[in-house]
């Protein structure tokens, strides 16, 4: 082959490796804005008092206006939560069954609400609601009579999110470096909800080969070789050293 | 003169022997404690001449000086687990250690517990994993429980009013009453697989499962023929697939060990911190590599520590 013709096949190899090397940098989520934290509306008009009317201790869990509230209600303010607690005591008589009714409320009639939300992949979203629920934390340790209903809301939907995360991580891998992914994955970490990240083989053995655990990848990667692999790997290295010898012998005995 | 130099000779070595005898130390009553491996046939092989490893050891509850003690994490300070298993373990009779349930990675000193997991009353996980099925109980006296996720029968006993109370973790209000009561207990709790709860299985073959002559483990909490209980860790070192080696340590307990019924039995992950040391009744180490995880990690690099002890 003439040089002319190679040097063009060279450069024209290595111009392509650059340009598909610039278009997945491109295609990489640098995005690192994110949504502030939105403020809590401080009026309690909601007047739960009235919605209750009729209802008894026997018959509220079944009839609680649940989406009428949801709807309505001021449920992101403390100080309105605490007074539709009172509403609710003074039907039920009975202060942890009101914390039950406003805890199924808040969590898995939420969820139903707001399932839709959540099925696809939005970074923005989750962080509005983990912002939400991070709230719920505080207000357990200001008010200690309703220290329940609080830890609840927070657990459910750390949790939620938490699960979410997972499952959109294995539905996408590729989401596991995008810049807003990583921040949710940390604050669940800090506030211990752990997300175990699906790590596919190959990160797996870079992950090895970084730390230099030597022992561990030559242990794994020749327990799980098959017989064929092992036969083929045999031969590899007996190919590779014969070839050694070789040059040994050429350059050095000659 | 020759007579004599014989005759001291045989003495000095009869009372050397009967010495060190005595002065060898034993951390535990080999009756309660008891090691074994046995060459078994490969379950589905039709060649009854090819055999693989089972390394077994028993430990009996009875008259509870057989005690567990789990290290879930790096403490609340940064001590990892190596350094708090070490200066626990210096006035303790250490039966075994392993590795226990999953990390979310494998570098021991960023790694953490993957499910629900609370270290001496101290929460370091508060995500239920469901799909792990089972939650272990470790108390702070020496004693172990678990429970399947899914039938809610988590029992639990306050050791001051000595009440019992029935969990299910999956009620967020019952959630919040066990982590309070794990505080108060300081006890440890943490997630793995269960496999085996009161003698059924729980695992489904998975026919595109790859994995070949890994090694598996399992802790398998059992019932004996007089009521006893003992704890086994069935050490499998070529077992193939996860679902045949669960199969394996089941058929081997039922069969061979003839206990009544597998109260529980879970997964030790002997994945990428794969710690397994066992000792002899002397307290030396067992060296039988069947009886050992991976030789390449150091105590330093365990994630977790599962250790049983004696006292």
């Amino acid at each position: 082959m003439p040089n002319s013709t190679r040097n063009k096949i060279i450069v024209s190899l290595t111009a392509l490796i650059i340009v598909v090397l610039f278009f997945f940098l491109s295609k990489a989520n640098n995005n690192n804005y994110l949504p502030e934290q939105r403020n809590t509306e401080s009026n309690c008009t909601y007047n739960l008092y009235a919605k209750l009317t009729g209802l008894n201790n026997q018959n509220i869990v079944a009839q609680f206006p649940y989406n009428d509230y949801l709807e309505h209600s001021n449920f992101n303010n403390i100080e309105c939560l605490k007074k539709d607690l009172t509403d609710l005591d003074s039907v039920t008589k009975d202060a942890m069954t009101s914390q039950q009714i406003l805890a199924t409320t808040l969590t898995d009639s939420l969820q139903k609400r707001v399932a839709n939300v959540y099925k696809i992949y939005q970074p923005d979203s989750l962080i509005y609601l983990m912002q939400w629920a991070e709230r719920f934390q505080y207000y357990a340790e200001i008010d200690t009579k309703n220290k329940i209903l609080f830890k609840v809301v927070y657990d459910y939907w750390m949790n939620f999110i938490s699960d979410k995360l997972t499952l959109f991580s294995k539905e996408t891998p590729s989401i596991k470096y995008a810049f807003k992914f990583k921040f949710l994955v940390a604050k669940c970490s800090e506030r211990k909800y752990n997300i175990g990240l699906k790590v596919t083989s190959t990160e797996k053995v870079i992950d090895n080969l970084v730390r230099s655990k030597w022992g561990h990848l030559f242990d794994a990667s020749w327990n799980q070789a098959s017989l064929l692999q092992k036969i083929l790997l045999s031969l590899l290295i007996v190919t590779f050293l014969y070839g050694i010898y070789c040059i040994i012998l050429k350059h050095f005995f000659k | 003169m020759k007579k004599k130099v014989l005759a001291l000779s045989f003495g000095a070595f009869l009372l050397l022997s009967f010495s060190t005898k005595f002065l060898q130390k034993q951390i535990y009553d080999t009756k309660l404690v008891q090691t074994k491996t046995l060459q078994l046939k490969v379950v589905g092989q039709n060649d009854p001449n090819v055999k693989e490893p089972y390394a077994i050891l028993k430990m009996s509850r009875k008259s509870d000086r057989v005690k567990v003690r789990y290290f879930a994490a790096k403490s609340y300070d940064g001590t990892m687990v190596g350094s708090r298993y070490s200066s626990w373990s210096a006035n303790k009779n250490v039966i075994a250690i392993s590795s226990g349930t999953y990390m979310d990675l494998c570098d021991a000193s960023i790694a953490k517990p993957m499910g629900l997991c609370i270290d001496d009353g101290n929460i370091v996980n508060n995500k239920i994993e469901n799909t792990y099925g089972g939650i272990v109980v470790v108390y702070a006296t020496g004693g172990m429980v678990a429970s399947a996720i899914e039938k809610g029968d988590l029992n639990i006993t306050n050791s001051k009013t000595h009440s019992k109370m029935t969990i299910d973790v999956r009620n967020q209000f019952q959630k919040q009453a066990f982590i309070d009561w794990a505080k108060e207990e300081k006890a440890t709790v943490f997630q793995t697989h269960l496999f085996v709860y009161k003698d059924s299985l729980r695992l489904i073959e998975n026919p595109n499962e790859r994995m070949k002559n890994a090694p598996r483990r399992f802790l398998a909490v059992c019932k004996e023929e007089d009521g006893t209980v003992s704890h086994y860790i069935v050490n499998l070192p070529r077992a193939s697939t996860l679902y045949q080696g669960v199969v394996k340590a089941k058929e081997y307990l039922k069969n061979i060990e003839d206990v009544t019924q597998i109260v529980f039995m879970i997964n030790l992950d002997p994945g990428c911190q794969n710690f397994y040391n066992v000792h002899n009744s002397d307290g030396s180490k067992k060296l039988e590599s069947n009886f050992n995880g991976d030789p390449n990690l150091t105590i330093n690099q365990a994630a977790n520590l599962l250790a049983y002890y004696y006292e």
